[in-house]
This record gives C-alpha cells, structure tokens and sequence, in this order.
C-alpha cells in the first residue's frame, strides 16, 4: 500500500473540509431497523464523529427498558463474542433475531440483557473504531418528549469522557443529525415537528416490502451549498466581460498578430484563449452595422445571431494554417461559445441572494440580551449566518461589477506552450485573488456595520477563514439552498383526517414560513411528473406506490397496526378495500385527482386495487435489499447535509423494488 | 419559542449526568417494535398482482403452494465475483435475505487500508489478507445459517464446467475486462436447440453492478435474451489519453508532470523493473520526479494524493453507492430465484451528485454484438493490407479486442496459443491478405477478452 490513509478514496470527493464537518457531526438514529442501522454503517465507515441509537425495549422487558431509560444515554457496551455470531437468521446485520436478544451478553448477573440500542450500537462502533457510540433505551418511541431529548443532545452532547464539556470549548460546536428509521406517523409528526423548531436536519427512512423511501426535512430556514460540485461547469473565461481584465489583457497582448505568425509550431501552440481574443478583433472589422469604436467605455459587438456565430467559427477556422495539424485551432472552435458566453451570476444564483438580507441577517447576527447567559444560540445556525454573510458581500460585489461573480481563477487545460499556459494561468488567479479579497473586505464592512447596529453586544458570526472564502468565491456561480416544507406540515394535507395529527398542537401548523409558496411549487411539479411516468409499464411509476405507502400510513393511524396482519384471505382483501380507499383519498387530498394518469392507473379500482393488495401482501414486511438501497441513498444524502457539498434531493426519494424503478418527489 | 428555550435549559441545570428524565409515556400500546413485521418469506408465501410472469420482462412463473419459490431458493447456489466494494454489501444482502444458503466468492486481490472504509467486512488487522477469504469468513462467522466458499484468484481460472453450477451470478467487478470476459463466459453457457431456441435450462442470470463517486448502474443480463455487457461497451469508453509529445515537450497540468515522472523517467531511469503503485519508496519517487518537473515549468498541484489518483488511475468511491447498488443488484437476484416480483428491465441507472436522477430502461441488444448475437460483421479492405493490419485493426476499433486469433473456414492463419502453433503461423502476420484468402471469406477470430466467444467477419477485397 501507498497511502496509509483509509479515507483516500472518498477524500477525492469531498475533500479535508467535508471530511472535518463528517467528523463534527452527531448522527441521532430512532430506530434499530434494517433501514436505519443501514444508513447508520454507511455513515460510521466514512467517519461520521459520533452516533447514539435510541430504540425502545422489548415488549416482554418493558420494566427494563424502563430501568435503561433511568440511566439516559450509554456508552457504547464491550463486545463479546456473541454478539458477532447471530443465532438465528436476521434480516439485520447489527442486530440479531430477537430470541437472541433476549439471551444476550450479561452485564455482572446473568439475567441482564442488552437492549436492541445496545447491540447495534456495538455492532456498529466495531466497524470504525474512530467513531463513537451511544446508545439509549426508552420505554416507547411513541410518546417519546422528543423537545426534552433533542434540547438534552444540543446543549450537553454525550462525549466519551476523555475531556470534559468544560474543556471542549476549543472545538466547533458539533452538528446534529437525526435519521428516524421505520417509525410510523406517531413517531415521525412530532420528532419533525420538534427538529423543524431546532433547525436540526432530519431524514425520515422507510422500508415496506419491496418498496422504500427518504425524505428529507431541512434544517431551517433553509440548507445552505456553497459547493455544489455540478459537473460540465463553464469555464470562467470572461472573454464577454468588456473590458477585458487588466491581466488578461497584458497576457493577450504578449502574442503576436498570428496572421503574421511564421513559426508554425508557435503558431499551433497559442492557446484557444488568445486565438478567440484575436478572432473576435477581426470578426469586428468585419461587421459593417457596428464599426469599430476605439472608446474602451463603449462595450464592442459580439457575436450575437447565430448568422454572426457561424461566421465567426468560420473565421476562427480560415485562421488556421492547417487545421488537421493545429489541436489548438481545433479547441478554438469547438469553444467558440466561450467568446460570447455571458459570465454574469444566474437566475439561479440571483434567486438565493433573494432569500438574503442584510436588516434580517444584522438583526439574528446580534446576540441578544435573552441568550447571553447559557446557549449562546441565535435562532439562525451559526454556519448559515456565516454562509448569509458571504452572500450579502456577494451581493454587494455585483452590484459593484454589473452582476459578475468573484473570477473563478481556474482555466481549463488548452492546447499552448508552457509558458504562455502558466502565464494566461496566473494573470486568472491573480485577478480571482484580487476579487476575493474585495469580497473578504466587504464582509468585514458588513460586520462592521452590524457591531455599530448591535449596542455593544457581540456577534454569533465572525469573519470567516481564507479557505472558507476561497471556496465560497471559486462556487459563487453554483451557490443553492434547499428549503424542504416540514414533514409533519406535509402530512396534514395529505391525510388531514389522521388522528395522529391531534398529538400535535394546532398552533404547531401556523406561521411555517414559506409553506404556501413551496406547497404551490410542489403542486405543479407533482402535476408535471403525471406527465413523465415509468415508460415501460406505467404502473410501476413510484409515485403511484409512495401514495399506497401513505395509505399504509393512514391504516395505521386508524388501527395501530399495519394492514395484511392476517393471512386469511378475507382478512387481506378487507384490508385492502380500505386501503384503496385511503389512496383515493390521498390522490385526491394532494390535487391529482383530475390527472389522467392517476384516472387511469388508480381511481381506475380495478387497476388501482392491485397496487393496494400488493402493499397489503407485505405486512410491512422488512426486506434487507430493500432497507439497503434506502440505507445507501439516505446516507449519501446524509453527507450531503453534513458537509454542504453536492446538491440533497428535494424532498423524498421513492424506490419501487418491483421493477427497480425509483423517482424523486414533493408530494 | 423562547419559554419553551427556558424550559430545556432549566431541566439541563437540574441534571448534571447525562442522565435523560424518563419522558412520559402519553400511551397504553405496547413499544412499536414489538410489532412484528413480515419478511421477504412472507411475500415468498403470498401470492401477487405483480409476480414475475406479469412484468415486462417474465422469466418464470411464481408459485405460492408447498413454499416452493422458498426451496428454489434454499437450494441455489449463487455465485459473486468480487469481494470489494461492491462484494462485501452482495455478500451480506444474501446472507440477511435469509432465504440463500450456498455461494461462492472470487476474489483475486488482498485487502489495503483504503478498502476500509466502505468494505465493511474487513477491519485494520486483515489488510494484506485475501478479501475473498477474510469476507467469506466473517460472513459465515456472524451467520451460521451460510456457507459461503471462496476462491482467491482470478476468474480466468474456471471453466464452463464451473460456472455451470450456478442458478444465478452477481457481478460486482471494477474493471471492464473483467466483466467482459465473465459475460462471455455466461452468455457461451447457453445452448441451442435443433429450432436454434435458447434452451432455459443453460440461461443463467447475470446481475451487473458498477460504481463511480456518487453514481452507479444495476443491470439484469438474460444471456441471449437481453442485451449483454458487451452490448454496452461504448458506455464504457477508454479516457483519452494525453499526446506523448504534451507530456514530453509542453506540460501544462501537474497531470502531464506526473505522467512524464511516471511514463518517461521511470522507464529511462529503471528500464529493468516495473514501476510497483503499491510501494510507498516507489510511489515517493514518481511524486518527487514530477513535482521537480512541475517547479522547472512553474505548475503548481502537483501532491502526493494526485500522483497516485494519476498513477493508479483511482477511481473515488464511498459506502453509500456501493450500499445502494448492491442492494438493486442482490433484489434482482432474490426476484429471479424465486419469481416472487417482477425483473428489472433491463438497467437501472443512478446519479446521487445534483439530486438524484434516476433512469430505468431497456438496454437494446446492440444487433451486431459479437458476444449475444450471431452477426457477421463484413470489412472491405484493400488485398494487400497484412493480416498484422487486420488484427490492429480489431484491437483498435469498436471491437476492442487484446489479442486476437484468426482461421478461415480452410486453415489457421494465426494463433496465439500453444506456442508451438503461434510460432508456425507467426509468418503470416507480415503476408498481405490476398495471399492468405479470398475475397468475401468467412473469417473466425476469437479472443480471450470476451472467453470462448468468436467473432465471425467477412473481408471482401476493395
Ligand atoms: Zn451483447
């Protein structure tokens, strides 16, 4: 082996930083189910820093779990060996069979028993010793105060005891991450109504069958990806910025007329960059409506009609000497767009700088006499007041510079010498670090501004490190946040009937900012998504199944157990019948009601019963392959969220194990 | 919000333990998890709207009565190729499907450090151990309900008579040759009949997985049914490599620095011993060399990290995709076993980086594929191209063949193997094509690349 370190191969995607915010994190598991310690190992095994699994006892011990849940989180138990070895077959690979749990390790006198947390907590430790474990045993899930344990975990983490919480103040303030794993509504509406008033990210997980699903709630007010790492990115080139940048220029002007080029090995070595610079020169004189303006104030023609494109490549070719011959000449054409490609921020970007403000950000950026003592917490996280701030100086640094970003400083590899690559490659970084260090001056002017406005108090940002800015400079044209409406929210319109719904207070579902408009928006996509169904055989589009899972859902509220319990036959198509009726009813509560598409394959009952009557068969049954492919797509979307890199899907992620076929939804 | 802030902050004070007040149970059920959820037997049990007959892709017909979908099961023997990424999560989504008992695992490489951290079977202690060995071991150890058999070695080694044995294979292979040869070999297993129908008893499912970063394929393989890997071995094309004269004359990039270090100075510096991308001493002097080269032309990123992506051609990888298709690839297995559900029709792809898309499809069977089909692929080439040409030719076109042989319908005209015979054919090689056939001969080539496979090509004269 060459390298002695294990997370080479997932460093090469997101790097020391993303590494650093994993290790930083606290992953909450509720529930030890195949789907949830599934995306627990594939979170551990990257080196997430630390996990605590809270699972409620057996049904048999409740009195013990009662006696572990007196003692609160645990630290990870001692394995022994029979932990490693199942006795039974188990659809979960960090945790047994249950008749195995309840003969498990003893703990002094033979007759204690580890819990389900316990285990698969050990289970789990074991596969990265650089990751802490905890675990924690509670009664029930349901009716669980999910407010007093969330508020415990943000305020006092568990730590391993080897230093003191009075001594960790040098360390970041760890990020939280809760993952609810199979838990039925009565579980998830509250735990995500109380991470949505924590702005504490939450990823709900469910296996049923053969069919699965992810949703994700964003913390609040909104996930901040200043690293979207989008592939294809443009070049950053400025070739239509007029004028042109004063070290560009000067590098530009360092190469000869290349008409007047004798050397034909110069002559294929001047890279495309220059070539177009000159081409764009001529094509001017060539263009009669617009002759040439010596004014540099004036911003000359640029190519504009695709008549004017053509000719322009056209010109870049007749330039040539041999085409075959000259790669450089080659690029230059296949890059022609780059001359006229318009370097300004776009819609997109200009919509997330929408959602910034500087009286909002001046006003949550001051610590307040209330939170002076104690928390120290703003109600907007500390990284997305950081990631407010860069924004708001980006957004004064457009306006300075009619709506150009901070210049990338990276140029694509080009067919050129080496020293006039490296040259054109410097006079780009220079200027990158010239508008980075205006950005990094407008922030600190932003900062400024706010200690003036604050009376003195101090700020829950600071300005952030060069690495930091640098980052948010080289993304600035990629810069996204993702703003999920609450899952608890959610499931009112869908089943606004579920008794589940009176655990919450009505008060709960008022003043969720933003949730009309993103409920709207989530509307026309899902009206639009009828239109793009699984070509194949329609039927197994996900979305149809992910309404039969809610109608699942909906069962349970009313029943407190799953349909298909009973094997009878009769049993299962009663349970069907009223299964299909929450379906039509769901359909019809999320707007869908009038599509052809969900005419045809369910309010069509004898299509439509089909789907139910498939759910029903599977008595909400615990399919490893199927907790798998949840597992693995939660926990990607689980770094994603830790690390601010790449883009979390928007919101829930559907898998139909029928016919492997899987789609990303807002219901 | 902020009374509500008051309340948590009073009840931290209060409880200077790590201690949780126990919450208040506001219901009378039973914990949740003492529900009792279904199993994968469960469905194999129940009868289905959507069983596999019904699907778009049927390959068997489900039966409920006698658990017989479950005997089918329990008595297959399965094979996985690779027990990497991929093979280590293949391995346990059989074991924990709980209705598999027998399968054999190849493998033919040792464990390093930067397996583990997605390769869960493997801790500190087993690296520079057999990942085959180590991965069967923990799996039988941890469930005694397998028997799982390794080979370490290369999958070159078996024969038909090997790969015969099996009901269904998992491939979770990381280089193209590799899969190649193996759907070779599966898609040669099939037998025809007098009607020249596939016979169904010699049709052995191939469930294809491959990962890069965040994004990854699953594939169902019904040899001589569905498309066939090498059907899609455009989707698989070699990265363009950079011009010699680039890496020679002009570098630009720390890549053309490292590339000079590793291809040019190395062969100059020791021409007798191939650079070793394991060693460290090795792997330190490619990096010096080309950071060296890199500061005489004023590039800067040249780090020991890129050296050996550059080198090693590393491919960047995480537990999360290898997690998800696997899953995919072992779901279809278990679905072709038992007949429980519908197949995968035919591939299924996934790309986690922006959102997610992903895209189900039918493959097409490419019609002219050399390994599904019995196409006769037709050149017209000039009389006196050499056979030497027509064999480049192969290598380098859409066939991308490593080393080819040749017969016509009368005689050999070039053999690799056995050396006695490659050297009494040798000397065609350099003879022009006019003196060794006729034009709009049928000629016959075959390749280890795609095992016994032949391709069959007429070469009419221009
Ligand atoms: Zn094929």
């Amino acid at each position: 082996m060459a390298t002695t370190d294990k997370y080479d191969r997932q460093l090469r995607l997101w790097g020391a930083s993303g590494q650093r915010a994993l290790g930083n994190t606290m992953v909450v598991l509720l529930g030890s189910s195949a789907c949830g310690t599934e995306t627990l190992k594939n979170l551990v095994l990257p080196g997430v820093g630390s996990f605590l699994v809270v699972d409620d006892g057996d049904e048999a011990s409740s009195s013990e779990a009662a006696d572990a849940a007196a003692q609160g989180v645990q630290k990870c138990p001692e394995l022994d060996s029979s932990m490693l070895q199942f006795g039974e077959q188990s659809s979960n690979f960090f945790l047994p069979a249950p008749s195995k749990v309840a003969t498990g390790g003893d703990d002094g006198n033979n007759n204690k028993k580890l819990s389900k947390a316990a285990i698969s907590c050990a289970l789990l430790s074991e596969l990265n010793p650089d990751v802490l474990g905890f675990h924690y045993t509670v009664p029930s899930l349901e009716g669980l105060d999910y407010s007093a344990l969330l508020e415990k975990i943000k305020q006092d983490p568990p730590s391993d005891g080897s230093s003191s919480s009075a001594t960790t103040t040098t360390t970041l303030p760890q990020k939280i991450l809760v993952i609810a794993a199979d838990q039925p509504s009565t579980v998830t509406l509250p735990l995500s109504y109380e991470c949505h008033n924590r702005s504490i990210p939450l990823l709900v997980v469910r296996s049923y069958g053969l069919l699965g699903y992810a949703r994700i709630q964003t913390a609040t007010p909104y996930h901040c990806i200043t690293e979207a790492k989008k592939s294809n990115r443009i070049p950053d080139l400025r070739l239509s910025a007029w004028p042109l940048f004063e070290g560009l220029k000067n590098v530009a002007s360092t190469v000869s007329n290349l008409d007047e080029m004798d050397d034909t090995k110069d002559h294929s070595h001047v890279p495309f960059v220059i070539v177009l610079l000159q081409a764009l020169d001529k094509w001017r004189g060539t263009v009669v409506s617009a002759p040439f303006n010596p004014d540099p104030a004036v911003r000359p023609r640029y190519p504009e009609t695709f008549q004017e494109k053509e000719d322009f490549r056209k010109l870049v070719k007749g330039m040539a000497k041999n085409l075959n011959n000259e790669i450089n000449f080659e690029e230059s054409i296949r890059e022609a767009h780059l001359t006229w490609v318009d370097g300004r921020v776009s819609d997109e970007v200009k919509e997330v700088l929408d959602r910034v403000d500087e009286k909002e950000f001046f006003a949550s950026a001051v610590k307040s006499e209330m939170d002076v003592e104690g928390s120290a917490t703003s109600s907007v996280p500390a990284h997305v007041l950081q990631f407010q701030l860069l924004a708001l100086a980006l957004k004064r640094f457009l306006k300075q510079n009619d709506d150009y970003p901070p210049l990338e400083g990276k140029i694509p590899d080009m067919t050129s010498d080496t020293a006039r690559f490296v040259a054109l490659q410097e006079a780009y970084q220079k200027q990158a670090e010239q508008d980075r260090a205006t950005i990094c001056e407008i922030a600190k002017a932003l900062l400024d501004e706010c200690k003036q406005a604050s009376n003195g108090c101090d700020l829950h940002v600071s300005i952030p490190s060069d690495d930091e800015i640098v980052t948010f400079c080289k993304n600035a044209r990629y810069l996204r946040i993702l703003e999920t409406r609450p899952l608890f929210a959610e499931y009112k319109v869908q089943d606004p009937a579920s008794p589940t719904l009176s655990i919450l207070k009505p008060t709960s579902f008022e003043n969720i900012p933003n949730f009309d408009t993103i409920q709207a928006d989530a509307r026309d996509d899902l009206q639009s998504a009828m239109f793009d169904p699984y070509e194949t055989d329609p039927i197994q589009t996900p979305l149809l199944w992910w309404i039969a899972l809610r109608a699942c859902d909906a069962f349970y509220d009313r029943h407190e157990h799953y349909p298909g319990k009973h094997e009878q036959e009769l049993a299962l198509e009663s349970d069907a019948n009223e299964v299909y009726k929450f379906m039509t009813q769901i359909a019809t509560n999320l707007g869908l009601s009038e599509c052809d598409f969900i005419k045809e394959h369910l309010l069509d009952s004898s299509k439509g019963k089909d789907l139910a009557r498939e759910v029903v068969r599977y008595d909400e049954a615990e399919i490893h392959n199927i907790a798998a492919v949840v597992g693995g797509v939660a926990s990607q979307e689980a770094v994603k969220l830790i690390t601010g890199q790449y883009v979390p899907f928007d919101d829930t992620y559907v898998y139909n194990g029928i016919a492997s076929t899987a789609g990303v939804y807002r219901f | 919000m902020t009374s509500q802030k008051r309340s948590a902050l009073e009840m931290t004070n209060s409880s200077p333990t790590n201690a949780l007040p126990i919450p208040q149970d506001t219901t009378s059920r039973p914990p949740l998890s003492g529900r009792q959820r279904g199993s994968l037997k469960t469905l194999l049990t129940r009868s289905s709207p959507f069983a596999n007959e019904t699907g778009s892709l049927p390959i068997g017909e489900f039966d409920t009565s006698n658990g017989g979908s479950q005997h089918a099961t329990s008595t297959a023997k399965i094979l996985v190729v690779g027990a990497g990424g991929l093979g280590c999560e293949i391995l346990k989504d059989l074991a924990m499907s709980c209705v598999v008992r027998d399968i054999v695992v190849i493998d033919l490489d040792t464990i390093d450090v930067t397996n583990l951290n997605r390769q869960f079977l493997f801790r500190s202690k087993d690296v520079g151990h057999s990942k085959a060995e180590v991965a069967a071991k923990f799996i039988n150890e941890r469930c005694p309900w397998m028997n799982v058999e390794f080979y370490h070695g290369k999958i070159q080694d078996k024969d038909a008579e090997f790969y015969r044995q099996f009901k269904v294979v998992i491939s979770g292979l990381d280089n193209v040759e590799a899969r190649r040869w193996l759907n070779g070999m599966i898609n040669n297993l099939v037998e025809f009949d007098e009607d020249g129908d596939p016979n169904p008893e010699t049709i052995i499912p191939l469930v294809d997985g491959g990962t890069e970063g965040f994004s990854g394929q699953s594939r169902l393989i019904l040899p001589r049914i569905t498309s066939c890997f090498e059907c899609s071995l455009d989707a698989f094309a070699p990265t363009a490599a950079v011009p010699l004269c680039t890496i020679a004359e002009t570098p630009r990039i720390p890549e053309h620095c490292i590339a000079y270090a590793y291809v040019l100075q190395w062969a100059k510096e020791f021409p007798d011993r191939k650079l070793d991308t394991d060693s460290p001493a090795d792997m330190k002097w490619v990096y010096e060399k080309a950071l060296e080269r890199a500061n005489q032309f004023g590039i800067g990123g040249v780090t020991y990290m890129l050296t050996m992506g550059v080198v090693k051609n590393i491919i960047p990888a995480v537990a999360s995709t290898n997690a998800i298709v696997s899953a995919v690839c072992v779901n279809e297995a278990m679905k072709v076993l038992s007949f429980c559900s519908q197949s995968l029709n035919t591939y299924m792809m996934y790309m986690g980086s922006e959102g997610i898309h992903s895209h189900t499809f039918v493959y097409e069977q490419k019609s002219t594929c050399p390994v599904c089909t019995t196409h006769v692929h037709r050149m017209a080439l000039s009389p006196s191209t050499t056979l030497n040409a027509l064999l480049q030719q192969l290598c380098e076109g859409e066939f991308r063949l490593k080393s080819p042989s040749v017969t016509s319908s009368s005689k050999t005209l070039y053999m690799r193997k056995p050396a006695a015979l490659e050297k009494a054919t040798k000397g065609n090689l350099d003879k022009p094509l006019n003196e060794l056939i006729n034009s709009g001969e049928e000629l016959t080539i075959t390749d280890p690349v795609f095992h016994d496979t032949s391709l069959q090509l007429i070469v009419t004269f221009e």
